[in-house]
């Protein structure tokens, strides 16, 4: 199955893209939750998803994939 | 010193932008009368001036704006000083903005936000989406009421390209937010494409602020006198403190840059500015192809199959044919391939859709030649409908059709159909086919070109290698005037002089000789007969001319529509009254005659009837067979 598909069956996820940081796959999801929005990150190794270890990476993701700046708009 | 409370400011713009979104017809139509006015009085309680800011002009949080102008402890930033800066004006406008479209409390709790403004949604849970279109669409709104929007171009260029998309009421009503529903259903797409079209001008806003601070990080280095000096840690955070921002905790953010600076701590500030330059242009990358994603959906979603189906209808209109060289204008060049499927098939289709045109416009121009009525008017005329505008792209000048110019050309006289054709474009470019039949052309040899000369009542008027025409015929030509396109290695003074002994030479045999210098080419008019000079290698050369009688270019006169080349017959002469006399009262295609034919047999009454037809002929717009 299609990462993205397995990411919309699986996990509710309705949009997704593929991130590639420091010569590894990533996928970032979008769902919708009760309050709000989740963005999810996986890492992929062979085709298949796989939690991030390294929280540094998703910090870094998180920071380069998402708007984050709140309640502030310039 | 802090930032400073400043009450006349915020009475000022907020007055300033209530009138202006007020007064704007298509804002009112969305939100209502007095709407802009009521929710700025509310939305904005204190405007804040006279404080620094890295990267912003302006800023909106709950509901105070900021004008980062004004020093912080100098004079406080005053009502003139923003009324006479365009700059400010237009940051007081764009914050205003955000603070009209911001959601009521009743919106955020029914949508699980925090906070909210346009399409930009922040949610209890922390996360937000939205925030880069709506930065696009708040420009995109400061424009609608006749404000210049300078900042967040690429953004705004994107809500652009949805109105094309979706029109201009519906790209309005975006700035009511709620994504997963009005949203959806303004843009016409599925909660997906929506998420996707936020997403990818939310990378966009990411990666352009990102870009900002390391362009910033890498000018500050680079201004540094010394590149050998060492960056000590001691540097490292003054650096931090000059640039104002959070550089440390942004390179220690990144797992490989925290590897990098626990390597490489005594690197040299050049090496620091080769490490962050590369970074910074992988900032801009991501941004453009961001970009492509965003263009590829939106083609895909709507631009494709409009233009294919227009296509395989075989008609057009001018007009229609005028929003898709629009839209083509406005999509990025060379996208990348795996990036830009959709954009590829439309750019494909584009092309056969104008050759289309152009094609049915030589077909059209074909027609009047036989029947002896192609005139430079009609060549004008078809021309322009087959440029539209396409090839002035980079400046104002008026780009001609040549691929339009030439098969017209081919058409009128095949043996000399280069020399006419460069005729056609001098004349086409100034605005004067319509002078076309009094015009003659001559060849001249110079060196192994061979150039057409083009003149008209006996004075030459331009020449076919581009040359400057009209300027004005100068009897006495100072040294100064001998104004001319200088060769590499060319010696002026050598020039100068060589054209003095010339002009000197003739004026003695007739002092009333005339000179027009057009680019690197000298006429001289006298009483002994008109003569060429070019500029060569420091001298004024002879131009020898051809031997060959001056040709006059095969079209009719504008005036009595003289034959050209075939007589009408009176069969064809009676069958073109005839069709012209229908075109004139239907006005329109055959397909809308035989709709209005399909309704009038459906029962429509004959007044409605009678209506429709006098609808029809107002239209005058003709609609093209392209097929």
């Amino acid at each position: 199955m299609e990462i993205a598909e397995k990411l919309k069956k699986e996990k509710n996820a309705i949009f997704s893209e593929e991130i590639k940081y420091n010569n590894k796959k990533y996928i970032k999801a979008v769902k919708w939750i009760d309050n709000g929005i989740e963005y999810l990150y996986y890492e992929i190794i062979d085709g298949k998803l796989k939690e991030i270890e390294n929280e540094n990476v998703i910090t870094y993701l998180r920071k380069i994939y998402e708007t984050n700046e709140g309640k502030i708009i310039y | 010193m802090e930032k400073r409370e400043n009450p006349e400011v915020r009475e000022f713009i907020v007055n300033y932008s209530a009138d202006k979104l007020d007064s704007c017809p298509l804002f009112t139509k969305v939100f209502g009368e007095g709407f802009a006015r009521r929710t700025l009085l509310q939305n904005v309680r204190t405007v804040y001036t006279n404080a620094k800011s890295k990267d912003s002009s302006g800023s909106y949080i709950g509901d105070v704006i900021n004008i980062f102008k004004g020093e912080e402890d100098g004079p406080l930033l005053s009502v003139s000083d923003i009324e006479n800066d365009e700059d400010l004006l237009e940051v007081s406008e764009h914050e205003c903005i955000h603070a009209v479209l911001r959601k009521s409390d009743e919106e955020c709790t029914a949508h699980n936000m925090e906070f909210g403004s346009g399409i930009l949604e922040y949610y209890n849970n922390g996360t937000e989406i939205g925030r880069g279109f709506n930065e696009g669409l708040t420009n995109w709104v400061l424009k609608k009421t006749g404000i210049k929007a300078t900042t967040y171009e690429i953004l705004t260029a994107c809500v652009d390209k949805v109105e094309m998309a979706i029109g201009e009421e519906r790209t309005m009503r975006l700035g009511k937010g709620d994504i997963r529903g009005n949203a959806v259903k303004q843009l016409g797409m599925t909660e997906e494409e929506t998420l996707s079209l936020l997403t990818y001008t939310d990378n966009i806003y990411v990666s352009m602020r990102r870009g900002r601070e390391l362009k910033r990080i890498i000018n500050a280095l680079t201004n540094l006198e010394n590149k050998e000096e060492i960056v000590s840690d001691e540097m490292r955070n003054q650096l931090a403190i000059l640039l104002e921002t959070d550089y440390l905790t942004y390179t220690n953010l990144i797992p490989e840059n925290a590897d990098y600076l626990m390597k490489n701590k005594s690197d040299t500030v050049q090496k620091e500015i080769d490490y962050i330059t590369p970074r910074w242009k992988a900032e801009a990358e991501r941004t453009y192809n961001n970009l492509y994603k965003f263009e590829d959906l939106i083609v895909g979603k709507y631009f494709l199959a409009e233009i294919e189906e227009t296509i395989d209808s075989g008609e057009i209109s001018i007009t229609r044919a005028k929003r898709f060289d629009e839209i083509n204008r406005m999509l990025s060049c060379n996208p990348k391939k795996e990036l830009g499927e959709n954009i590829g098939k439309f750019k494909e289709a584009y092309e056969k859709l104008t050759e289309r045109i152009t094609m049915s416009l030589i077909a059209e121009a074909k027609k009047e030649f036989q029947e002896g009525r192609l005139t430079g008017k009609k060549i004008d005329e078809l021309e322009k409908l087959s440029n539209r505008g396409r090839f002035n792209i980079v400046d104002d000048e008026y780009e001609v059709d040549r691929v339009f110019l030439s098969e017209i050309a081919e058409m009128i006289n095949p043996d000399k159909n280069r020399a006419v054709k460069e005729l056609l474009c001098e004349l086409t470019k100034n605005g004067r086919l319509d002078e076309i039949e009094e015009y003659e052309i001559s060849t001249v040899n110079m060196e192994e070109e061979e150039i057409y000369v083009f003149s008209k009542n006996g004075k030459i008027m331009g020449y076919s290698n581009g040359a400057v025409t009209y300027n004005q015929c100068r009897s006495e030509i100072t040294n100064d005037e001998l104004d001319y396109t200088m060769d590499e290695d060319e010696d002026e003074k050598a020039v100068i002089e060589a054209f003095d002994e010339m002009r000197q030479s003739i004026l003695e045999n007739d002092p009333n000789a005339e000179f027009r210098i057009i680019n690197r080419i000298i006429a001289t008019y006298s009483e002994k007969g008109d003569s060429f000079y070019y500029i060569k290698s420091n001298q004024i050369v002879p131009i020898m001319m051809n031997n060959e009688e001056t040709l006059k270019v095969n079209v009719a006169s504008n005036k009595d529509n003289l034959l050209a080349v075939k007589k009408e017959s009176i069969f064809a002469k009676i069958q073109r009254v005839i069709k012209e006399k229908v075109r004139a009262i239907f006005g329109k295609t055959n397909n809308d005659i035989k709709t209005i034919r399909q309704t009038k047999r459906e029962g429509t009454s004959s007044t409605e009837f009678k209506k429709q037809i006098g609808d029809m002929s107002r239209y005058t717009e003709k609609v093209r067979r392209i097929s």
